[in-house]
């Protein structure tokens, strides 16, 4: 009968490999949910943005017409024949118009409407607009 | 620590990470269908409105001449009329809001209005017109509630004749 020496039991590593393959997919859970979080936020931001933007729209073609319909308004133009005037359609949507004044053209005068709107991020929505009104031609 | 402490203490931290996993998912889930819901809410308004107006708008623009353009009330409908003249024949077209919609009706300018003939154009709470000289004014409240009002200059037509 022959003796084998003892030899230590096999010391086990602190993780087993299923730990790893768990941390590896929690790892990789987390790196994939970032993105969709990140897809999901973009995504939101540029809904608000395009709402937004419909409305700014509409808004800015609203006074539009309406300065279109009444150029004169108050009537209050300045020496360089502008008047400015500022239309709120929303708590966060403010339409700046100038409307200018241009008596010049014969039998007439045209008017010249710049509007704009400034979005909470900066973005600027600009339109441009005109309208001539002869002298036979009275304004209400 | 002994060999059975160890595998406890394994089994749990197993659980807690799947545990985690599950959880992580779930959130992501929830707030995806949030945001997604908030997208779709917030796409159907634009729709509603933009698409609604711009039909309305490009139809009073197609129409704005002299004496084919009418705010007309008849019965429980106050409805926009359009005219136009086709073969010396003169049509009208009539857009008024029934059952929670825009709808819209074509038929000769002598034949009486019959809301049942109307085309349903796009859904809305409410609509209405007011023509004021000759500014137009559109007022179309979408699903939300909200209204959006937008005005139209006719530059040739003024109000025609009832």
């Amino acid at each position: 009968m022959s003796e084998r020496p003892l030899r230590p039991l096999k010391k086990r590593g602190a993780f087993s490999p299923v730990l790893w393959e768990l941390t590896i997919v929690i790892l990789f859970f987390a790196l994939s949910a970032s993105i969709v979080v990140q897809l999901i936020a973009a995504a939101g931001s540029i809904s608000k943005e395009s709402e937004y933007h419909s409305r700014a729209l509409l808004a800015i073609e609203t006074v539009a017409e309406q300065t279109k319909a009444d150029p004169e308004g108050d009537g209050a133009f300045d020496e360089r024949n502008a008047r400015e005037f500022t239309v709120e359609s929303a708590p966060d949507l403010r339409v700046d118009c100038v409307v200018t004044r241009d008596i010049s053209p014969g039998n007439g005068t045209l008017y010249s409407i710049e509007l704009s709107v400034t979005s909470g991020d900066g973005t600027e929505y600009t339109l441009s607009a005109a309208r001539y009104v002869t002298d036979a031609e009275v304004l209400p | 620590m002994t060999r059975d402490t160890r595998g406890d203490v394994r089994g749990v931290f197993v659980f807690a990470l799947l545990a985690a996993l599950a959880v992580l998912s779930l959130v992501i889930v929830v707030v995806g269908a949030r945001a997604y819901r908030s997208i779709d809410r917030t796409a159907e308004t634009v729709h509603t409105f933009r698409t609604g107006m711009s039909y309305l708008i490009g139809k009073v623009r197609g129409a704005d001449e002299e004496g084919m353009l009418e705010v007309r009330s008849s019965g429980e409908y106050d409805m926009l009329v359009l005219g136009s003249v086709l073969d010396d024949t003169r049509y009208n077209t009539y857009i008024y809001f029934q059952d929670g919609a825009i709808c819209e009706y074509f038929a000769a300018a002598d034949r009486a209005f019959d809301a049942g003939y109307g085309e349903e154009i796009i859904p809305v709470e409410a609509l209405s017109f007011t023509l004021k000289d000759r500014l137009l004014t559109i007022a179309l409240t979408d699903d939300a509630g909200t209204e959006h009002v937008s005005s139209v200059f006719l530059t040739a037509g003024g109000e025609a004749e009832p």
